[in-house]
């Protein structure tokens, strides 16, 4: 597996200066307004282009069935996706706390947000990136990366869709919007729990996929 | 002696082409060429040995290991070679390295830089910086750098130039050099078998119509020209394929005996594309050559 991982790093190492600078520029535009959401917020998109992206590269270059006639079997190729995807998870979440008590000690009273939603904030948007892993990698997997792309656009929209029509509803909004921090701290817990039985769940489909798949 | 690859009766079928009772045996320490006209069942009998695909009926066994032997452990034996680079493009030989390091536990390291030095393959450069002849070649530098026994190549030649082909079929005589090492090698480009192989095996439409010692098979079948009076009169049990020419009509015969070469019959030594080429005709049509 750690062979497998280092495989993905080394492939985006080509793309590190880009991330870098955009997470630079990020920050910056997060110290002008104020508010380190933004960063946090794209950091969940960097972390699901990531993975995608090193699913692409495998594909393009039929990585997987070859890897096959390595000492490695359908469950570890998985496993090593899986186990990335937790390592972007990581880092997403520790970037995120980070850039945003660091954007939030350096604006001081000028900070839209204070350290205790930086952290709620990034925990939520880390906990989005993992749950759209879940639904992605299976799916990768199954339809190949291009056609779990539509998918992955169309859960988003899906979602988007829902949170619309929930703030649509008079009395649904004011429930959201009054929702004391113990609630949102459950709401949240809640959330974490199915995120991770979620990613048991998806590991275990994408297992499956890879055992009955040909090549 | 074992066999480094056991085919029993192996069975696959796809909506338009089935592999039938496919058997064969690879002796150890031997080159075996497998050769067939392109959509033969190549490489469909290759993926069902590397386990690639699921097989519908048969059994195969590797390198002298039951059928159903942990896999994870005979392919720390086998080295695979693919038609393609099938690396991530964008990382290096070094990367390469470090990754197969942690994948195969006799991963040997310096043997797999001194056969990149050997083949030229550049130490900083991406791989998609390199040319088609170096993607293969480390490929096969892998292969070879695990103590694999059994090299599986899958038309590893094609596209390649003739220098670097030959070079790629120097390194696989030295492979065998050692009696416990054995490759399997399909190709199309059967100059490539006829030099190297010890065995071929020929697979036509999911079948295998021949598996011959190469000396014996180059040796027996013959080519005679003739006019189609004489062709008539050839043993048809003999007879393997029939082209009518303008001129006369060549016959590609499984044994020179009791021909007598005259002056209404000429009797030519045959390659190895010869025999697929007349094999892999269907023996009811007969081509003519306008």
């Amino acid at each position: 597996m750690k062979g497998l991982i280092l495989k993905d790093l080394y492939t985006l190492r080509q793309m590190g200066k880009v991330y870098l600078i955009s997470m630079v520029c990020l920050m910056a535009w997060g110290m002008a307004v104020h508010n380190s959401t933004m960063f946090t917020s794209l950091l969940l998109v960097y972390g699901l282009m990531i993975l995608i992206t090193t699913a692409s590269w495998d594909e393009v270059s039929h990585f997987n069935g070859y890897a096959l006639t390595f000492p490695l079997s359908p469950k570890k190729l998985v496993q090593a996706k899986y186990l990335f995807a937790l390592i972007l998870f990581a880092a997403i979440t520790v970037l995120g706390v980070l850039g945003g008590f660091g954007m939030t000690a350096a604006l001081g009273a000028k900070s839209e947000i204070g350290y205790g939603e930086v952290v709620v904030s990034t925990l939520s948007i880390s906990c989005i990136y993992l749950m759209t892993a879940v639904v992605v990698l299976p799916c990768n997997y199954k339809f190949g990366v291009e056609k779990s792309r539509f998918l992955f656009v169309a859960i988003y929209l899906i979602i988007f869709a829902c949170f619309a029509l929930l703030f649509s509803i008079d009395h649904m909004k004011q429930w959201l919007l009054n929702l004391g921090a113990r609630e949102f701290m459950t709401g949240v817990a809640v959330f974490g729990v199915l995120t991770l039985l979620g990613m048991i769940f998806s590991y275990r489909i994408s297992v499956r996929i890879m055992e009955n798949r040909e090549w | 002696m074992n066999g480094a690859i056991e085919v029993r009766n192996l069975v696959k079928r796809y909506p338009d082409f089935v592999l039938e009772n496919v058997s064969f045996r690879v002796p150890e320490g031997s080159i075996v060429g497998f050769i067939g006209e392109n959509g033969a069942g190549k490489s469909t009998t290759m993926k069902a040995i590397l386990g690639l695909i699921k097989r519908d009926d048969g059994e195969i066994s590797l390198l002298g290991e039951p059928d159903g032997a942990r896999e994870e452990a005979l392919k720390e034996q086998i080295g695979v070679v693919f038609d393609e680079n099938c690396f991530p493009e964008h990382i290096s030989r070094e990367d390469v390295n470090r990754m197969l390091k942690a994948i195969f536990k006799n991963w040997q390291e310096k043997l797999f830089f001194k056969l990149c030095e050997r083949f030229g393959i550049p130490g900083k450069k991406k791989i998609k910086e390199y040319s088609r002849g170096m993607k293969m070649k480390l490929s096969i530098a892998v292969a070879m750098s695990h103590q694999a026994r059994l090299l599986i190549l899958d038309e590893a030649t094609s596209g390649l130039d003739p220098v670097v082909r030959a070079e790629i079929l120097d390194m696989l005589r030295e492979f065998v050099m050692d009696e416990h090492h054995t490759v399997f090698f399909s190709s199309h480009i059967t100059s490539d078998i006829e030099k190297i192989a010890d065995y071929i095996l020929l697979i036509h439409k999911g079948r295998i119509l021949l598996y011959e010692d190469r000396d014996t098979l180059l040796e027996q079948y013959a080519l005679v020209r003739c006019s189609d009076e004489v062709a008539a009169k050839l043993d048809p049990k003999t007879v393997v394929g029939v082209r009518h020419g303008r001129f006369d009509t060549e016959v590609l015969v499984r044994s020179r005996e009791g021909l007598k070469p005259g002056e209404h019959l000429a009797v030519d030594r045959v390659s190895l594309e010869d025999i697929l080429l007349y094999t892999a005709e269907k023996p009811e049509n007969e081509r003519c050559i306008k």
